[in-house]
């Protein structure tokens, strides 16, 4: 086995840095000013700036300029006691994902907003369909099948597969033969390849 | 002079499966048009991750045609009938080119794609992330690899809404070092036809996971907001489990 040898060193990579939040020098806002004077100057900051999000929503851009978000881990699952491997009690209730009825935007749990600038090309926007994404799922078979319909949004103008969908890129099944055992995957990779590539194969 | 790719998205599969022998699904797509590289690489548990294309990007963005006839991308692999064996998918086993853990995969192929965003998850595959060597190993790859976002998936749960002790101290322990996209709280109300096995899931769900992971992202995908309801959930069972 050939081991990566390949590697000759560690990938120049993505330049991207982490700046010192932006909003944290608004107190120095007129230093040398009067306080009621320094105090409308910050309502006028701030309607700025509530406006400027209000805009940037409205624009519909998909670009994946990056906002980090610090992990909350204030409100974990209540540790588990006792050996491995059995049953988790009661749902847990973790903050992390915003998973409420209420859509849009969000940076995850009670986020620390650290604006953070990705590659320059990542910070055009792309109206109306998502671009500039570089994503990577690494995980098991529920990971792929999020994955696949992710691909499949993308692929076909924002269209989601369709629960009777036949054959279902998220139900390798439905693509086997009825003689096929459940292990000879190759008509699906196939399959699933053909509808993504539809230009080559 | 940089190359210059055929103008059309594409997925290539690193794919191989056999009952007895390895399992491996490698997928990377690419969609020049609107500069989209999705990648999916298997990962299960503590089994090695492993792959038969070196160069992560070029497996995205070549033809296949043009990739199985590259021996400098896949090694001087030959098949029994001493031509280039064809893979993604490959009829046959092969041997690996690269091979290792998450912390080698993460630092060493992941690195070269340089995504903005990795997504991580173990699933139901036994594992040891509970451990911290193997978490910080982890979490320094992805430092070096200079990810911007790294995000740990938290495990869903099966049809009988078991979601086990172990998988939860591996949720915990790997949330504590990264963010946390939690989506164990929401499938652990999803009712059971809407599996079609004991772990896999009908859409919606996969549809609904991705609407939420690009709201945690902060980048909205467009389109109208699947409804909870298309998952039998109610809004009030939703709130409940995140309050």
């Amino acid at each position: 086995m050939v081991r990566a040898t390949y590697f000759t060193g560690h990938p120049t990579g993505n330049q991207a840095v982490r700046p010192e939040t932006d909003v944290q020098n608004t107190s120095t806002i007129g230093a040398r000013t009067s306080a009621p004077f320094r105090t409308v100057l910050q309502l006028f900051g701030l309607m700025l700036v509530v406006f400027g999000q209000l805009a940037g929503n409205m624009s519909m851009s998909f670009d994946m300029t990056i906002t980090a978000t610090a992990t909350n881990t204030s409100t974990k699952p209540e540790a588990a006691g006792g050996p491995t491997g059995g049953r988790a009690s009661g749902p847990t209730t973790w903050p992390s994902a915003q998973v409420g009825p209420t859509s849009g935007p969000t940076s995850g749990p009670t986020s620390v907003p650290t604006s953070i600038s990705g590659p320059t090309g990542l910070q055009q926007s792309c109206p109306m369909e998502p671009c500039h994404l570089n994503i990577v799922f690494l995980g098991d078979s529920i990971t792929r099948y999020m994955y696949i319909s992710l691909v499949h949004f993308l692929r076909f103008n924002n269209t989601w597969i369709q629960p009777c969908d036949h054959p279902n890129p998220v139900i390798a099944q439905t693509y086997l033969k009825e003689n096929q055992m459940l292990a000879q995957w190759t008509s699906y990779y196939e399959q699933t390849m053909a509808t993504f590539s539809p230009y080559e194969l | 002079m940089s190359k210059q790719w055929p103008p059309f998205h594409r997925m290539n599969c690193d794919c191989f499966r056999e009952l007895g022998k390895s399992i491996s699904e490698n997928r990377y797509y690419y969609d020049p048009r609107r500069n989209n590289t999705i990648t999916y690489i298997e990962a299960f548990g503590n089994l090695k991750i492993h792959g038969h294309w070196r160069d992560p990007v070029q497996a995205a963005r070549e033809p296949l045609r043009q990739l199985l006839s590259n021996t400098a991308t896949f090694g001087n692999h030959t098949n029994q009938s001493g031509t280039i064996p064809r893979v993604g998918p490959m009829p046959e086993l092969l041997p690996d080119v690269w091979e290792g853990g998450w912390d080698f995969t993460v630092e060493h192929h992941i690195a070269q794609i340089q995504p903005n965003v990795l997504i991580m998850n173990a699933g139901k595959w036994p594992n040891d992330f509970h451990q911290p060597a193997m978490r910080q190993a982890l979490l320094n790859a992805t430092q070096m690899a200079r990810i911007p976002r790294v995000i740990w998936k938290t495990t869903t749960a099966d049809q009988q809404h078991q979601y086990t002790r172990s998988e939860r101290n591996s949720d915990h322990a790997m949330c504590e070092i990264m963010e946390c996209f939690n989506i164990t709280s929401w499938t652990l109300l999803i009712p059971t036809r809407f599996y079609h096995d004991k772990q896999h899931f009908f859409e919606p769900a996969y549809h609904k996971m991705n609407e939420l992971l690009f709201d945690f992202l902060g980048s909205p995908l467009p389109g109208g907001r699947l409804s909870w309801s298309a998952l039998n959930i109610s809004d009030e069972m939703v709130a409940s489990v995140v309050s």
